[in-house]
């Protein structure tokens, strides 16, 4: 078990004709115990950052500390970090037990000891029933399982997971998703967690730590990066569908202030706490972020609203996402899978003034 | 211009996949097949395009029987799962290449392209090369590069699955738009039910051998002809729950067969309940059951938290009802502990009914 810390790491790999700073002054913490994500597009640094804290790379510069020991000069072996990857890697010859062990057999462990192990682990993972199999016999939810078994077993300082769950189809992931957070509660340990997909992120950690561009965005946990997103780019990143942004005016009358998107009739009444917040901007404009998830169909006494023509009506099962169009401006908004309006049809969508997002035009940053 | 018509297609390797397989797609429906994957999904749209050869049966376009007709000579288009785009040719080259085929004069095809690459919003970037571009605009580019070929009929295999959530949803309304596709015949592929449900005019849900049913939407999510369908449909995946069926006068109870989970049938099925007797699989999606709280109506469960996640957007909670493990849908700001005392609201109006050995839905298969 161990708490891991990275101080102004960075990562630089020169080539022929540029240099490519991959991880730009990196600063965070993993508790122990902790269960973090590291979230972003492809290219953001991520992977960087993962290969550093296992020993797969070579840091640039800055320090990455276990416990509070810079780990910079240790071998993987020595940082005793175990990994899974996106491919399972199994050895296809040997059994699942076998496959199992074999972290074990490698440390010279006793036999009986090996099998006691091996036995605890695939209980947790609840594979005791495929112990004799040999990983081609598998699907590929099992084969995870083994793969992170296999992980698991070495007793680790770390645990780090490198997109393991890309290519499991949609109902497989699910279930692996509860099954990871019921393993994590139960053992305890350091994890951290690689993935370029939020639904994955938010739903399994404790914090998520959002990069773009070699930078670290955001480290949050899920509430913060929902509802106090640092910037544009973690408010468009984090949920789907994806946050609706407008380009709006502000305007003052009659003592309070609402954002009139440009182009339309539209107009969003933001909180008093934002109104202040929008007073000190010192330009008159302001960039809108509104969830799908909290413009509702359902009229609330006393909320205020907007009228929008529906455009899009996708039904998908469980729900329906509706797409909406004013004055050349288009939005999503979710509503029940009842919900049967006609195209064309004016639809008025309710909202509280709370979950209306506002952030500066020019550096895109959470202004409240 | 045409519609599509495969007549019992049958295709093989060592086992069969597609087993007498028939479908017709008019001119300007959009049909999304889904299904699990490795089920022979894209198998299908090859035999349509003229990559696999058929063990048995016809495919024709407008009504030509094109079953021994080459790939080339089909005017179907395809865009793959893996893009497929040429590297050393430019995002405008690739978009043209079918057209340069074809020997278009150099006008046609500079409007065409253009024309395409405004519509998918990748005109900026028609001087770069593929390794240039994000994959969301590869994806554009392979789309540009069939419809830009004014086939007959569109063949669509995953076309949008390995992208970020925001490309999705973006590709997704277009596809809905794209007049280009509206007016020819489109067979899409894709494991995603929602995006097949957001996109069909009608979708076949794919099982061993074909096509277990076909339908819109909602009769394919509301009303599936079979377990295999409402399983693959829906995230997390229906509850099943074996039971037996006892009537006193009238009073259908079902009574889970492991266990000891007991509820009274809704009004609506209790006629066809009564018809069917003894064994019965109920289905029952999670977002069904709700937690009930102190004044909510109607049947209540006595149930036991055994297990609570909450998983982004939405919490599941995994309740323990006389023995049975049913999953439910919950707010993610909710809190369960293991063990703490739930009362479960079941919305049984809502629960399908499929017979325990064929899987098939008795509502559908009595009406």
């Amino acid at each position: 078990m161990a708490q891991v810390t990275l101080t102004d790491v960075n990562k630089i790999y020169p080539a022929r004709d540029r240099v490519v700073h991959a991880v730009k002054d990196l600063n965070m913490t993993v508790e122990d115990g902790e269960f973090v994500a590291v979230l972003g597009p492809s290219g953001c640094g991520k992977t960087s950052t993962l290969r550093m804290i296992v020993g797969l790379e070579s840091i640039s510069s800055g320090t990455i500390a276990f416990d509070g020991k810079p780990v910079n000069t240790l071998t993987p072996e020595q940082r005793n970090v175990a990994m899974a990857f996106e491919t399972y890697a199994l050895y296809p010859n040997f059994t699942v037990a076998e496959n199992l062990g074999f972290p074990l057999e490698v440390r010279g462990l006793a036999k009986a000891d090996r099998d006691r192990e091996v036995l605890r682990i695939a209980k947790l993972l609840r594979i005791e029933s495929i112990l004799d199999q040999k990983p081609g016999q598998l699907s590929g939810g099992q084969q995870q399982r083994v793969s992170l078994g296999r992980a698991l077993i070495r007793e680790p300082a770390a645990f780090i997971l490198d997109e393991v769950m890309s290519h499991l189809d949609a109902h497989l992931k699910f279930q692996m998703l509860f099954e990871l957070k019921r393993i994590h509660r139960s053992v305890g340990k350091t994890t951290i967690y690689v993935t370029h997909d939020q639904v994955e992120a938010l739903a399994l950690a404790d914090r998520v730590a959002v990069m773009s561009n070699s930078l670290l965005q955001q480290y949050g946990t899920r509430d913060e990066l929902y509802h106090r997103p640092a910037n544009r780019f973690v408010a468009d990143f984090i949920g789907e569908p994806p946050t609706n942004f407008f380009a709006a005016e502000i305007a003052e009358e009659a003592g309070t202030l609402a954002l009139k998107i440009n182009g339309s009739s539209l107009a969003f009444q933001p909180d008093e706490q934002r109104m202040a917040a929008l007073r000190r901007q010192p330009v008159p404009q302001a960039i809108v972020g509104i969830r799908p998830q909290n413009l509702s169909l359902t009229p609330v006494a006393g909320a205020p609203s907007v009228t929008a023509r529906l455009i899009l009506n996708e039904y998908l099962g469980e729900q329906s996402i509706v797409t909406m169009e004013a004055g050349g401006t288009s939005f999503r908004a979710l509503a029940s899978p009842d919900f049967r309006p006609a195209t064309g049809a004016p639809v008025t969508l309710y909202y509280r003034s709370s979950d209306v997002m506002v952030f500066d035009p020019n550096t895109e940053a959470f202004i409240g | 211009m045409a519609k599509l018509e495969l007549d019992g297609i049958c295709k093989g390797y060592d086992r069969p996949i597609l087993d007498r397989l028939s479908l017709t797609v008019e001119e300007g429906e959009f049909f999304v097949i889904v299904g699990p994957s490795g089920i022979g999904k894209t198998t299908l749209l090859r035999c349509v395009a003229g990559l696999e050869v058929l063990d048995a049966g016809r495919v024709i376009f407008g009504g030509k029987d094109v079953t021994r007709v080459p790939p080339y000579r089909r005017n179907a288009a395809m865009t793959f799962e893996s893009y497929a785009l040429y590297p050393h040719m430019t995002v405008f080259e690739n978009i043209a290449s079918p057209l340069r085929a074809r020997k278009v004069d150099k006008a046609t095809i500079e409007k065409s392209v253009t024309d395409v690459a405004r519509l998918l919003r990748i005109e900026q970037l028609l001087d770069r090369r593929p390794h240039e571009v994000s994959g969301g605009q590869k994806q554009r580019t392979a789309l540009g590069r069939t419809l830009v070929a004014k086939p007959d009929v569109f063949l669509l295999d995953e076309p949008i699955s390995h992208l970020d959530a925001k490309i999705r949803h973006e590709l997704r309304r277009q596809f809905h738009t794209l007049q280009e596709l509206r007016r020819v015949a489109t067979v899409y592929v894709t494991h995603d039910y929602a995006e097949a449900l957001s996109l069909g005019d009608r979708i076949g849900v794919m099982g061993n051998g074909g096509l277990v049913q076909i339908g819109s939407a909602r009769e394919v999510f509301e009303r599936p002809n079979n377990i295999f369908v409402a399983r693959h449909l829906g995230q997390p995946s229906i509850n099943e729950v074996a039971c037996s069926i006892s009537d006193s006068g009238g009073q259908i109870t079902l009574q889970s067969a492991s266990g000891n989970f007991v509820f009274a049938a809704g009004g609506a099925q209790r006629g066809l309940l009564q018809k069917a007797k003894g064994d019965v699989l109920v289905g029952i999606r999670p977002q069904h059951v709700r937690v009930a709280n102190g004044a909510a109506t109607g049947q209540i469960a006595e149930a036991k938290v055994e297990a609570f996640e909450a998983l982004g957007a939405t919490g599941v909670l995994i309740a323990e009802v006389g023995g049975i493990a049913l999953t439910v849908l919950t707010s993610p700001e909710d809190d369960y502990e293991p063990g703490q005392p739930i009362r479960l609201a079941l919305d049984v109006d809502q629960f399908l009914y499929f017979d325990p050995a064929q899987g098939n839905n008795l509502q559908t298969k009595a009406a």
